[in-house]
């Protein structure tokens, strides 16, 4: 049987059967969801508007929550997204789930192909107008911190950060470094989003710090708002830098 | 243009320094400033204005103005 399951082509169709069939799950999970806009709603329709790119942001431990934001409201609102999935079997079926629905991806991560990885993003927003989605914690951490190369890519495109925080009423936590969460079916998930942020250019080091440290404190506010919003709390802050 | 000359003002313009007072013994970071944000804009640019992709490991050893014409000679650009 073992050996049945590592032939190439017998291997092909276990990946593409799985494919199909975690994308059905993920479909019936989304659905089920039932998901709210708690804040800043207005600043998501202005992005949607002005239909340039934009550098979505939020905690990787939040992942999954964000995909009835994706499916519900940012691709039929026009918003031409691209993920970032790194060269592990993940990314590969992070990719293979996102092409059905259109999204782009580009490969690479924070620590392998990194710098490629975020010139082939910045180069997919200047020419196709791209927008990422980016988890400026990943793909390893530490938890909730936020990473640098992010907001150089904001800054290099001169395009804006959409600072979101996700929380959801009933979930499992998966025991990965960041402490995943995964919403049961038919929670409710709530999303606050604020004010976009850009970077200006030209900062000097020290004021490109200032900038991100101010990001991270953004994306944790607008995180425990969403929480308190659901009345849970994090058990995962207090693991975090 | 040639390769130096158009390299030359690619780095001046991520560096702020003149075109002039830039020369191939230079160190990218203790010379010209380029850090790691600007080196991600330096990469871009050296990749949009030559029309070339550079990988990664590439990259990391470009210390000086130097390595990166060695560099791009290697790949057999001289005029760009």
């Amino acid at each position: 049987m073992r050996r049945l399951v590592r032939h190439p082509r017998v291997g092909r169709w276990i990946v593409a059967v799985g494919t199909v069939f975690l994308r059905w799950i993920i479909r019936f999970l989304a659905l089920s969801w039932r998901f709210e806009v708690r804040g800043g709603r207005e600043h998501l329709d202005a992005i949607l508007a002005e239909s340039r790119p934009v550098v979505l942001c939020y905690w990787h431990n939040r992942l999954a929550l964000a995909i009835p934001l994706l499916l519900r409201i940012l691709r039929p609102g026009g918003l031409r997204i691209v993920l970032l999935a790194s060269h592990s079997r993940d990314g590969d079926l992070i990719t293979r789930i996102a092409k059905p629905w259109r999204f782009d991806t580009v490969r690479g991560s924070a620590t392998r192909g990194g710098t490629k990885a975020v010139r082939a993003l910045y180069k997919g927003m200047t020419r196709e107008n791209l927008s990422p989605l980016m988890m400026p914690d990943g793909p390893q951490g530490p938890i909730y911190g936020f990473k640098v190369g992010v907001a150089i890519l904001a800054q290099m495109a001169q395009a804006p950060i959409l600072p979101m925080g996700f929380a959801a009423k009933s979930f499992v936590r998966i025991k990965s470094w960041d402490r995943l969460i995964l919403p049961l079916p038919f929670s409710r998930i709530v999303m606050t989003v604020g004010e976009p942020q850009t970077i200006p250019r030209g900062l000097s080091p020290e004021a490109l710090e200032e900038e991100r440290s101010k990001l991270e404190d953004l994306l944790g506010r607008l995180t425990s708002d969403a929480e308190a919003a659901l009345g849970v709390e994090d058990i995962a802050r207090g693991e975090s830098r | 243009m040639a390769l130096e000359e158009k390299v030359m003002g690619i780095l001046a313009q991520v560096s702020g320094k003149d075109a002039t007072d830039i020369n191939a013994e230079m160190e990218l970071v203790s010379h010209l400033g380029i850090d790691s944000p600007k080196v991600l804009e330096l990469l871009v640019s050296l990749e949009e204005g030559l029309d070339i992709e550079i990988e990664d490991e590439d990259a990391a050893k470009m210390d000086t103005v130097g390595d990166i014409l060695s560099y791009l000679k290697g790949r057999g650009l001289e005029s760009a």
